[in-house]
């Protein structure tokens, strides 16, 4: 287990800092208005708010995980849950938009910046983080 | 013919009580209110073999000492109705502070029934419980439960009709108060039982409670003329403080120990393990990360709410339009098919568009106040509360003011302190209750595309600052003093139901479909009356007695930019905010278009900036929130003063705070 901890604990980690970057850039492109970038930001303060600090709720305690401490696990659990809740409801309002335009009879049309897909990406990539949960048996103080 | 008989649920505060009751009696049941006091009571039915099952749902409360309305409501049920059980929820995980209320319940006389639930976090945390000998011990059956995963329902039900059906009057088990109180006790009860007011109670509870100095057992003695007794319990009263403690502490003692004796028989502990929800509080309610978290938590929900109603809002405003032509082409009466088209489908059905957000604001909401988590929130904020000289006690009713700010009022009868009451009841029309949030997304949704959420977001954080802001300043001016310390339960988390959820989102959200039938329906009525007459229908607006009203008013909002049909929506938001939107409907004369709800942003696109649109938000926000508000202040500070003032500073700051945000949107460049 303890191998398996420690890959998945760094992957999160990594997961972590992209969600910080990501969480930065869309807080400085609502400062400073639209950037020229391949997925371009929804400048939203709160969205990028709220990535940093799924980013730095994942990295705060790594130490603690790779120490295979209930410390470390708590904090890649809330993270995980976090960032299924934004995923989530980012994958949810897509799905409204669509249903919507049909409602409406208008053509739907993905709009990465609208649905925040790096939101979208992150949290399917830090889904092999809940493979850690599964064995909190084997974790102390 | 089935037998009629009679059941109280009672329990600790986050024990499942609302799953069992739900569990036990599905969608036969309704709210009302308990006699004199604004305590909601639920009734429901079941049927079990023959018999026709009742099931009143009591308050939530730790103990059967009446210091609350809540205990008060509880105990006067059980010893004065008699209901033929009671079951008992006990939260497993937390049996010892649990039982406390269970020997209170048994000693009060009562028919109980233990349900004994969570029992799968009990296990989670290591503790056998054996169910068998505690059955033994407390003369009573002890159903083990997992009730929001349907465990135990049809065995709480075996045993309630088997209880039932013994009707075992009178149960024996006792609790030993030491040789010397056993002898007053005994003294005591002989007396009770020669007294003829008091044949209905239990002789030896009400011996206890005379004793134990209990006001209200006192006055029914009294009202039973045997003040000879009184005299008796007194002079006890006096012998035990002297020789071993103060009488109530010493019972208090009393039960608890007994409950550590039952325990010790019944009860091992397993090691040390962290639970989910041992976890999850490491991080929810930590000094750094509590308060983001509960932000990111605020924030999702308002872009859900928003984002996910769209296509139901739509559907909505298409049945509407639909709705109007039908009217429009029906209706040969030019004033008569104004006032349907205009008035009624125009003004109702554009508040009623924001029906899907409430319900969904309430079905979140009601998943983090039954996944625990709200508890949490009111942790994490009472810290950063109490350091600024705030009552951390303030924060539930604060909470409660985002479905509602009368029942949050009513919510603060909590606070025993009369200066923390007077705050919390001043600022909580501060938070932003559901009514406001239709005219948020109506002017979020014209000005901010693609933002709406996080706009939406910013009111209700707005509210939250102000609130604080305002609570610190009438500490400083006219509260003087340090705020009580909040002692709360941190419920364990749980996984929660969407059928619970959705019955709490019902509940509530059922509140705004009966005020559209009503206030909503009468005050765009009336708006329509007076925006179509005295000209007739089909005349101009601008001649109407509403103009005339709004160009009377509008000087006063002209330097927020606003024009008179914003300023007589404000007047008329007075009785209800939803009526904003409404008159806005009516004004516009929307109700035969198809999509009425993107004419009403256009128009408003032409009225207003995005910075004049921002400030009439928090404007909306800040002013009254509606006349029942008002009603429930002047009710529950008892004052015309604190009333008129509340209404004044919040006139006051909503002027104020939209005149900033107006003058700082000018200084920073927005148009």
């Amino acid at each position: 287990m303890n191998g398996k901890v420690r890959v998945i604990g760094v992957y999160s980690a990594i997961i972590g800092i992209a969600y910080m970057a990501y969480g930065l850039i869309e807080m400085i492109s609502w400062a400073t208005g639209a950037m020229d970038m391949p997925l371009s930001p929804s400048q939203d303060i709160f969205a990028g708010f709220i990535l940093l600090i799924i980013g730095s709720i994942l990295v705060y305690r790594i130490k603690a995980l790779l120490d295979m401490k209930y410390e470390g696990l708590s904090f890649l659990l809330v993270g995980l849950v976090l960032s299924a809740i934004i995923g989530i409801m980012y994958m949810l309002i897509m799905g409204a938009d669509a249903l919507d335009a049909a409602i409406i009879g208008e053509h739907w049309e993905f709009d990465a910046a609208a649905y925040n897909l790096p939101a979208i990406a992150l949290f399917i990539l830090l889904l092999p983080g809940w493979l850690i949960i599964k064995g909190r048996d084997e974790f102390g103080e | 013919m089935k037998s009629k008989v009679k059941i109280a649920l009672a329990g600790n505060p986050n024990v499942g009580k609302t799953v069992i009751f739900n569990g036990l009696t599905g969608s036969r049941q309704h709210v009302g209110n308990w006699p004199g006091v604004t305590v909601e009571k639920k009734l429901g039915k079941y049927t079990h073999h023959d018999m026709n099952i009742e099931v009143v749902d009591l308050p939530g409360t730790y103990s059967l000492s009446p210091y609350s309305i809540d205990e008060k409501v509880a105990r006067d049920y059980i010893v004065e109705e008699k209901p033929d059980a009671v079951v008992n929820i006990v939260d497993a995980s937390n049996i010892e502070r649990n039982l406390y209320l269970t020997v209170q319940l048994l000693e009060a006389g009562a028919n109980v029934v233990v349900a004994l639930n969570m029992m799968d976090e009990a296990e989670a945390k290591g503790m056998k419980i054996d169910t068998e000998k505690l059955s033994e011990i407390l003369k009573a059956p002890v159903v083990p439960m997992v009730a929001v995963k349907g465990i135990g329902f049809k065995d709480l039900k075996d045993a309630i009709y088997e209880e039932v059906k013994k009707h075992k009057e009178h149960r024996h088990m006792s609790i030993g108060y030491g040789r010397e109180v056993e002898k007053a006790i005994v003294s005591l009860e002989g007396d009770v039982g020669k007294c003829p007011g008091l044949k209905k109670y239990r002789k030896r509870w009400v011996a206890i409670k005379l004793l134990e100095n209990d006001k209200e057992v006192i006055q029914k003695v009294r009202d039973g003329g045997c003040m000879d007794i009184i005299k008796k319990a007194e002079s006890i009263r006096e012998d035990i403080s002297k020789k071993l403690d103060d009488p109530e502490t010493y019972f208090a003692d009393k039960r608890y120990e007994f409950v550590d004796d039952i325990l010790g028989v019944v009860l091992i502990k397993g090691k040390k393990v962290w639970t989910f929800s041992d976890m999850l509080d490491k991080v929810l309610t930590h000094k750094i990360f509590g308060i983001p978290v509960f932000l990111a938590m605020m924030w999702a929900t308002f872009q859900f709410t928003f984002s996910v109603a769209t296509p139901f809002m739509d559907a909505i405003d298409v049945f509407f339009g639909w709705l109007g032509n039908v009217a429009s082409s029906n209706i040969s009466n030019p004033a008569l098919q104004s006032l349907v088209t205009d008035g009624i489908i125009g003004g109702v059905g554009s508040v009623l568009i924001f029906l899907p957000n409430i319900f969904l604001l309430f079905f979140v909401l009601s998943l983090m106040e039954d996944s625990g988590y709200l508890s949490r929130a009111a942790f994490v904020m009472d810290k950063a509360m109490y350091k600024i000289g705030l009552s951390g006690k303030s924060f539930v009713p604060m909470l409660l003011g985002f479905g509602c700010n009368v029942p949050a009022i009513m919510a603060t009868r909590t606070i025993e302190d009369r200066k923390d009451r007077l705050i919390t009841i001043l600022v909580n029309p501060l938070m932003s209750c559901s009514a406001r949030l239709p005219v948020y997304i109506l002017f979020a949704g014209a000005f901010f595309i693609g933002i709406e959420g996080s706009v939406i977001f910013s009111m209700y954080l707005l509210g939250i600052v102000l609130a604080i802001l305002m609570s610190l300043l009438l500490r400083k001016l006219f509260f003087r003093g340090k705020p009580s310390p909040l002692i709360m339960e941190m419920p364990p988390y749980r996984m929660p139901t969407v059928k619970s959820s959705a019955i709490h989102m019902w509940e509530k959200g059922s509140m705004f479909l009966k005020k559209a039938g009503t206030i909503i329906f009468l005050g765009v009525v009336i708006i329509w009356f007076l925006s179509t007459y005295p000209g007739g229908a089909g005349s101009d607006i601008e001649n109407s007695y509403v103009a005339m009203l709004g160009h009377w008013v509008q000087p006063i909002f002209a330097p927020l930019g606003w024009d008179w049909k914003a300023a007589v929506a404000l007047v008329f938001g007075f009785v209800a905010k939803e009526i904003v939107v409404g008159a806005y409907g009516t004004f516009y004369g929307i109700g035969d278009a198809d999509e009425e709800n993107q004419i009403l942003r256009g128009a408003l696109q032409g009225a207003f900036t995005p910075v004049s649109a921002y400030a009439y938000m928090a404007f909306a926000l800040i002013y009254v929130p509606c006349l029942a508000t008002i009603g429930v202040i002047k009710q529950e500070t008892g004052s015309w003063k604190w009333t008129l003032f509340a209404v004044a500073y919040m006139m006051g700051l909503a002027y104020l705070v939209a005149a900033v945000i107006t003058a700082a949107g000018h200084l920073l460049g927005f148009a």
